[in-house]
């Protein structure tokens, strides 16, 4: 695995829990005033600096459960805990970049009382690949550059953990593609906790190191498998497409 | 035809009207032409007080608009994000929605004195409530999505304020900025009519008293005539600015 399974220090970093989910039960008022249970029994934790990817079919919960873990929905029956302060980074699945900013200003605003972090902008920029749109306003740019935007800024936080929803849904191929490869480079670069949300298994398995598979509506964990594969995986398509058939038809 | 030249040609059309059918009716303290109004207009300008009144008539609306504007911003703010709070004035809202602008100006004269104070606060008053209904419709238009982000990413209340919440409300804020000033400056006639010594409505009385229709009309313009130059060289740039980024 790279560098990152080396020495006894990062042995003894992966050993730490990064965030522990315990949730019971969360539900939602559904239209006609009965509940519509979307999370039940989800219990798992992450370690730091790993990459773990929450696999299941559209709809069945897994932004909701991104949403308890960013604090954003707090009406659930269970506990969430993270490690350290702690900061959250979060590619939303819609880019929800604020359109009267330029793209610098609107990585620059998460930023905007750290000036230690503020230097790290432009760095970020480049390496998604803004650099020349940095003046740009968002409505603008195509959908595939607003994620890169939202990447940057999540990433510009330093964050505790970082949280993805289905990041490259609705791009073409050859975009989606370019995306997931410049993902995993960045993650690469500055190892970071992830959870990553995704219906498609080649996101996954090129990614994470760990996959979490879930059930369909009310979602429940039913299966996980740690991905062994060597990083960086953006040159081993044979690979990866083989074990993400296999993993789909088991 | 440019618009330009299609607006100048129908005010034009309409000073022509104005003129023949002054002309026509043939009593011209009653129903003075263009070129009357135009005669006293540049003498009061000279030598009567138009300067002053319109001064003092400027000074009310800006005081009472930015006093309305202000607090119906908040409130309206309030009303939109908590429930609890529409609630609460929901009830008080729509009671002084229905005030009658006149009711409001007797009573604040009535227990406050005709003091200056008393002439800004009733105006404010007055349009308070519909500020407050626009900015209310604005903040429960707002993207919950961005409310999210600024929530996940730990914004300040003041940068969320700045940077999330009032960049969507601008065009609510632009629509109150614009009936709001044609609303305010009636009302701060009928203020001045009431119980000012001095303002255009105080003049308007005046010469209501007098029979003098050419200055009443003089007057009249000339606010009207600074209100388009507001419209033109503050308000909107301003809505230029703040739409920039707009495809």
């Amino acid at each position: 695995m790279g560098d990152r399974s080396g020495g006894t220090l990062c042995i003894s970093v992966a050993a730490m829990t990064a965030v522990s989910v315990d949730i019971k039960a969360k539900s939602f008022v559904s239209g006609d005033g009965g509940t519509l249970s979307v999370l039940q029994d989800v219990q798992f934790q992450v370690k730091t600096g790993e990459f773990v990817c929450l696999f299941g079919p559209s709809g069945t919960g897994k932004t909701t459960l991104l949403n308890v873990i960013a604090g954003i929905d707090t009406e659930f029956d269970g506990t969430i805990r993270i490690e350290g302060s702690p900061r959250v980074g979060y590619v939303f699945q819609e880019p929800r970049l604020l359109p009267w900013l330029t793209v610098r200003q609107n990585v620059e605003l998460v930023v905007a009382d750290q000036p230690d972090l503020k230097a790290d902008v432009d760095n970020l920029l480049g390496m998604v690949g803004l650099t020349d749109f940095a003046n740009t306003y968002p409505e603008r740019l195509s959908l595939g550059m607003a994620r890169r935007v939202a990447i940057a800024r999540a990433f510009v936080v330093r964050p505790d953990i970082l949280l993805l929803d289905e990041p490259f849904v609705s791009l073409d191929a050859e975009n989606a593609t370019r995306l997931r490869a410049l993902l995993g480079d960045l993650w690469v670069s500055r190892p970071t906790t992830t959870l990553f949300v995704t219906h498609d298994m080649r996101d996954a398995v090129e990614l994470a190191d760990r996959i979490l598979f879930f059930s369909a509506r009310p979602a429940k964990l039913v299966r996980e498998v740690t991905i062994e594969l060597p990083r960086p995986r953006s040159n081993m398509d044979e690979a990866i497409e083989r074990l993400a058939r296999d993993l789909v038809s088991a | 035809m440019s618009t330009l030249s299609i607006r100048f040609l129908s005010l034009l059309g309409f000073i022509v009207v104005w003129e023949l059918s002054s002309d026509l009716m043939g009593a011209p303290r009653i129903f003075p032409g263009p070129v009357a109004v135009g005669t006293v207009f540049w003498v009061e300008l000279q030598h009567g007080g138009l300067i002053h009144h319109l001064g003092m008539t400027m000074m009310r609306v800006a005081a009472s608009f930015v006093l309305a504007m202000a607090i119906g911003t908040a409130m309206g703010l309030a009303m939109g994000r908590s429930k609890l709070v529409d609630v609460m004035f929901d009830g008080w809202l729509i009671l002084f929605l229905n005030m009658p602008a006149l009711v409001v100006i007797i009573l604040a004269y009535v227990w406050f004195g005709m003091t200056e104070a008393a002439a800004i606060g009733a105006v404010a008053v007055n349009k308070i409530p519909s500020v407050i209904a626009t900015v209310r419709e604005g903040t429960r238009a707002m993207d919950r999505n961005l409310t999210e982000m600024a929530q996940v990413y730990r914004l300040s209340w003041r940068r969320t304020m700045s940077k999330v919440v009032l960049p969507q409300l601008t065009p609510y804020l632009l629509v109150s900025t614009r009936t709001g000033l044609s609303l305010i400056w009636k009302i701060v006639l009928v203020v001045e009519m009431i119980g000012r010594s001095d303002g255009i409505g105080f003049q308007i009385h005046t010469y209501f008293q007098l029979f003098d229709v050419g200055r009443i009309l003089a007057y009249s313009l000339a606010f009207i005539a600074v209100v388009q130059a507001l419209e033109m060289w503050v308000i909107v740039p301003v809505e230029r600015y703040a739409f920039r980024w707009r495809r």
